[in-house]
């Protein structure tokens, strides 16, 4: 089960834009399904955790502008919620802050 | 005679004695003292006392010191118009020092006395760290009320206590709440209303939290306007400061151990006590899975600490607010701060008994003190000593007797007439006791048909009785009093 998300942020290397998080895993493990919002996207991405692990997840979209991005997993109270400028062009290191 | 002369002196050391000490006696028993005096005594002292000039330590200086104000060390003149000075660092808000949250620029004020004065204090500019203000007239034996008002922009540190207060505040977390809740998955164009209403809601909240601290805004409708446009321009790092701080909390990350804290004591730091104790965390002591993840973790955040406090003084910036302190001196008769009525002279009315004539008979009388005496005698003497403390109690009396009061039949007393002489002994502001001697012309009854030689002669007597002072009831106090204290 997911105990935690760090960093949330945007990229965008001005031909795909993408966000992404660092995921924690507890000592379970396991297949975990996230469900980031992204502005007025949604978009879902699966992937393994060794138990312990620390890992990012990211996925791209289409969306544009500045407004909430949330990212949560399935089997978990954990979310993480920003306002993020997913325009923001590369040469940056995302936003967030 | 000679034994009358003994027992007054005898009389008059048993009513001094026993007090001598007490010359310096802080500020008034009130009338509470004096009220079980009256009872024991028998009688109202009409006395008049008063301080000599300077009985109040506040005539000394001419201003009057607001440490001591407040202190109670000082008193207030009277019947004359004065001024209070202080410094800043000594004045606290109800968010603490004064100095600490604003950076005062001016000093304004007024004061409310407990007889119904009222009056404004004029603005007045700081200067430096010292500030005065005036005040008006005061009537004596009052209470009053002061309202300082200090206006100044906020101190630096005030900003980043303040986002923390917004952070934590209720408030502001159901705004968050009904933010998120009506503006995810929208587009960013229909995201933008929502923002608008999260940063009136947090405009609010660091308004109200400064209100918590005594700070108004002197402008309040030039506040709300700047600081929502403020906060909206910076509501990115206002709005993820939240989350991110949520995340360096979580167990998992490890931070604790990175800081040398339990996690209990991690949790419970605030945000900008937390951001400088992230500037010195040892990454060797997180988990070694997450040291990666910590220092950037770490690094997002104080950045975004540092911008969401950066775009709140920023929307403050400019903005003046007001910082009240009230100072209550006096509010009851027993704690009167004004200086005590000054007066030279006494009206008494009383008894008198002569114990060698077994008569008692009312008398009027004028007590004059040996220069301006305190009304109250509990109030702060001038001087130390007992020579003071005898001064602010001791008269020269004289008087006429008016009746007899013991129904006598076969007075000695010529008429109903006597000339009375003595000292009198102020016991508290209304009552006195009066010894000395009874000079009166006699009638003696004739014996076996003779007349007495001794008959239409001048005698004196001792006599000894209380009185009260009637110019000290307070519709005649000014009646043998100083019209101001200085």
């Amino acid at each position: 089960m997911i105990a935690g998300f760090v960093k949330l942020q945007s990229f965008n290397d001005g031909k795909t834009k993408s966000v992404s998080v660092i995921a924690i895993e507890d000592a379970s493990g396991g297949a975990e399904t996230f469900t980031f919002v992204v502005i007025d996207q949604t978009k879902i991405v699966g992937k393994n955790f060794p138990p312990n692990d620390v890992q990012p997840v990211s996925v791209t979209h289409t969306a544009s502008g500045k407004g909430l991005v949330k990212v949560s997993v399935a089997n978990s109270p954990q979310t993480f919620t920003q306002i993020l400028d997913v325009d923001k062009q590369p040469g940056d290191d995302g936003t967030g802050s | 005679m000679t034994k009358s002369l003994s027992t007054f002196a005898f009389v008059l050391s048993l009513l001094i004695c026993p007090r001598l000490g007490s010359g310096q006696a802080p500020r008034p028993a009130g009338s509470g003292a004096a009220a079980s005096t009256q009872t024991g005594g028998g009688g109202a002292d009409t006395t008049q006392s008063s301080s000599s000039a300077g009985a109040c330590k506040s005539t000394i200086s001419g201003a009057i010191a607001y440490t001591d104000l407040k202190s109670e060390k000082v008193s207030l003149p009277y019947g004359t118009a004065f001024a209070i000075t202080g410094d800043v660092t000594q004045v606290q808000l109800a968010g603490g020092a004064l100095n600490a949250l604003i950076t005062p620029q001016s000093v304004t004020g007024d004061y409310a006395a407990s007889d119904g004065t009222k009056g404004d204090m004029a603005n007045s500019p700081v200067a430096g760290t010292s500030w005065n203000v005036s005040v008006g007239k005061l009537s004596p034996d009052t209470g009053v009320t002061i309202n300082f008002r200090f206006t100044g922009p906020l101190s630096a540190g005030v900003v980043q206590a303040v986002l923390d207060e917004m952070l934590g505040d209720p408030a502001y977390q159901a705004a968050l709440s009904q933010f998120i809740d009506s503006a995810l998955g929208k587009s960013a164009a229909a995201q933008l209303s929502a923002t608008t209403l999260l940063s009136q809601a947090a405009a609010a909240v660091v308004t109200s939290a400064l209100g918590r601290r005594g700070l108004a805004p002197k402008n309040p409708e030039d506040l709300k306007t700047a600081l929502a446009t403020a906060l909206l321009n910076n509501i990115e790092p206002i709005f993820n400061l939240d989350g991110q701080i949520s995340s360096v909390r979580n167990p998992y990350s490890s931070i604790a151990a990175g800081l040398g804290l339990s996690q209990d004591d991690l949790v419970a730091l605030p945000p900008q006590l937390l951001a400088d104790k992230l500037k010195g965390i040892d990454y060797s002591k997180v988990s070694a899975a997450m040291q990666d993840t910590a220092r950037q973790m770490v690094d997002q955040f104080l950045k975004t600490y540092q911008n969401a406090a950066a775009g709140l003084s920023n929307g403050l910036k400019g903005a003046l607010f007001t910082g009240s302190s009230s100072l209550a001196v006096g509010s009851d008769q027993a704690t009167d701060v004004v200086c005590d009525l000054q007066k030279y002279a006494g009206f008494d009315v009383g008894a008198l008994y002569a114990p060698r004539l077994s008569e008692l008979r009312s008398f009027a009388m004028v007590d004059v003190y040996l220069g301006p005496v305190q009304l109250r005698t509990g109030a702060t003497p001038p001087k130390a000593g007992i020579g003071e403390w005898l001064h602010q109690r001791v008269s020269l009396a004289v008087g006429v007797a008016l009746k007899d009061l013991s129904g006598s039949t076969q007075s000695k007393i010529s008429g109903e007439n006597a000339f009375a002489y003595g000292l009198g002994f102020r016991l508290n502001k209304y009552f006195r006791i009066t010894a000395g001697g009874l000079l009166y012309r006699t009638t003696l009854p004739a014996e076996n048909g003779s007349t007495s030689p001794a008959n239409g002669s001048l005698r004196q007597e001792f006599f000894i009785g209380p009185s009260i002072d009637v110019t000290a009831l307070s519709a005649l106090q000014s009646i043998f009093a100083k019209a101001k204290s200085n």
